[in-house]
């Protein structure tokens, strides 16, 4: 039903960030193998997690970005809401169905990179991974959500994805120079989803160890109800629109 | 059990300060197939819409087989099957795939009546929607509509874009399928003459006024055109006058309501009744829409 169509719609694109995670995961080891392979392993595989984990933020925040334009907002665009809304079902059992279906391609994408990356270079650098390791990617997975909410709601705001995607786009490009001029001019922190990463990569050469440092929890949570909070904001307005 | 499929009482829309639907008082009896006319703009789809929860009422109310349109939208919902009058659907999916969509929403759903209609309508099931010509689009949006085994279809301009044939299977199958399982028909059109071959009750909406809703053969049987000849004959509309033509002796009445009566009171002014003939609804409709204008 619903969740199929989610799927059907989104296949394409998740086969091609699927191919692309598969081909980031492998790249780190390959490329810094020839550019530093006189580095210490412990160094060589500190850097290559951080490389893995910030190429994984990237793309996941895209992935996120352009299966959130898929949502609801987007049958608006395409008039095609007048035939899903006259199912019979409440709008937040489309919105959390939409929001399932693109969870687990999401899940299986983080999972692609977090494995084949962790066991290349495992195996490269004989590094054990361990959970610490793991839950260094969880940031990454929040960030996936947040961006994913947020152009779901930007889309059902506009009624229209492509709309909500470009929004989004600004936001991602407008917050960050918001947080440093707030930072620079007023020496005011802005809670920022950086805050979910605790390491800059200046620091892992210096301290390899640094590399399986826990997320902080409270900008994980903070972040995650952001995140979640998303979809029930499109819900609620979903409710309220009329066609 | 409530014993009309759609009951609305006063049942408003206004956006601004446009008035789309002002008031209108809606019975459509169980079983019935109903012919809601008016020109473009008249309120069609806006009540429509109203009826199928995807819009909110200003004021007044609207019931579905007795359930309220804003409190019991799912439950509506589940019982009824509709047609937009956009007939658009997902356009990269086949008509199997949009089948396959549609079924698990429905437990009534049926798959020899998917088999059926696509045979009967010659729908290309395997080729993507926005490939179908609009004929085959709109043929689409019925198959998956009349699948569902729904109580109630509201079909909002069903016949728009199909071909004379087309148009002619599809009448014949909501007229003879639909009475069968009892279903009722709620729909919209400006073809009046489909109207009048299917619909057993029909309702006249201009400007979001519902001019006349009632029985089709009582309309008809009440709707007289009357020719007279004579001087000094009334020129004036009143309620059961729906409008006056004068050619020189010649009086042209549109009467609403007992017409023998009106003819024999003018016999009794000095004029000579040279006609008292029916009209058809496409005349009823015209002379309803032009008195509103």
């Amino acid at each position: 039903m619903y969740f199929w169509k989610c799927w059907r719609e989104t296949r394409v694109s998740f086969y091609v960030f699927l191919s692309i995670a598969f081909t980031l995961a492998v790249l780190p080891s390959k490329v810094m193998d020839s550019a530093m392979g006189d580095l210490r392993a412990t160094q060589f595989f500190a850097l290559a997690w951080m490389v893995l984990l910030f190429a994984s933020s990237a793309l996941l925040s895209l992935a996120g970005m352009s299966l959130g334009a898929t949502g609801i907002g987007e049958e608006f665009a395409h008039k095609t809401a007048g035939f899903l809304l006259t199912k019979p079902r409440s709008i937040r059992w489309f919105v959390w169905t939409g929001w399932a279906a693109n969870a687990l391609q999401f899940l299986t994408l983080t999972g692609t990179m977090v494995l084949v990356g962790a066991s290349i270079l495992s195996w490269r650098c004989h590094v054990p991974i361990t959970w610490r390791l793991l839950l260094t990617f969880v940031p990454v997975l929040i960030m996936t959500f947040l961006m994913f909410g947020m152009t779901y709601l930007l889309g059902v705001l506009h009624q229209n994805g492509r709309n909500g995607f470009i929004s989004s786009l600004g936001v991602v490009i407008v917050f960050p120079i918001i947080c440093l001029a707030a930072k620079y001019f007023w020496h005011i922190h802005l809670p920022s989803p950086v805050d979910m990463y605790p390491v800059e990569m200046s620091a892992i050469v210096r301290h390899p160890e640094l590399v399986a440092t826990l997320p902080p929890l409270w900008p994980l949570v903070g972040w995650s109800f952001v995140a979640l909070s998303c979809p029930f904001v499109a819900e609620l307005v979903l409710e309220h629109t009329e066609l | 059990m409530n014993e009309l499929a759609i009951d609305t009482k006063d049942l408003t829309k206004t956006y601004g300060s446009i008035r789309a639907v002002g008031g209108i008082n809606l019975s459509v009896p169980r079983g019935a197939i109903y012919g809601f006319l008016g020109r473009n703009g008249a309120g069609k789809t806006t009540t429509i819409k109203m009826l199928l929860g995807l819009t909110r009422p200003t004021t007044g109310t609207a019931r579905v087989f007795g359930m309220d349109v804003s409190a019991e939208r799912i439950s509506i919902l589940q019982r009824t099957a509709f047609v937009s009058e956009k007939k658009i659907l997902y356009p990269w999916l086949t008509p199997i795939e949009l089948v396959r969509f549609s079924r698990g929403f429905y437990p009534t759903w049926s798959d020899s009546a998917v088999e059926k209609y696509a045979r009967l309508l010659e729908i290309p099931m395997n080729q993507r929607f926005e490939k179908l010509s609009n004929g085959n689009q709109t043929k689409v949006w019925l198959l998956l509509t009349l699948s569902q085994g729904a109580d109630l279809l509201i079909l909002d301009e069903p016949t728009a874009a199909l071909d004379p044939f087309s148009v002619d299977q599809l009448l014949h199958v909501l007229a003879e399928d639909g009475l069968d399982r009892g279903c009722t028909i709620f729909f919209s059109s400006h073809q009046l003459e489909e109207v009048e071959r299917i619909a057993e009750y029909v309702g006249v909406i201009e400007h979001g006024n519902l001019l006349m809703a009632s029985r089709l053969d009582d309309i008809k049987s009440e709707f007289r055109l009357i020719t007279a000849a004579g001087n000094s004959l009334p020129s004036q509309t009143s309620p059961h006058i729906l409008s006056v033509g004068v050619e020189g002796n010649f009086y042209r009445y549109v009467v609403t309501k007992d017409a023998d009566d009106f003819a024999a009171g003018l016999s009794q002014n000095g004029a000579t009744i040279t006609n008292i003939a029916p009209l058809s609804l496409r005349e009823i409709f015209l002379q309803l829409v032009r008195k509103e204008q």
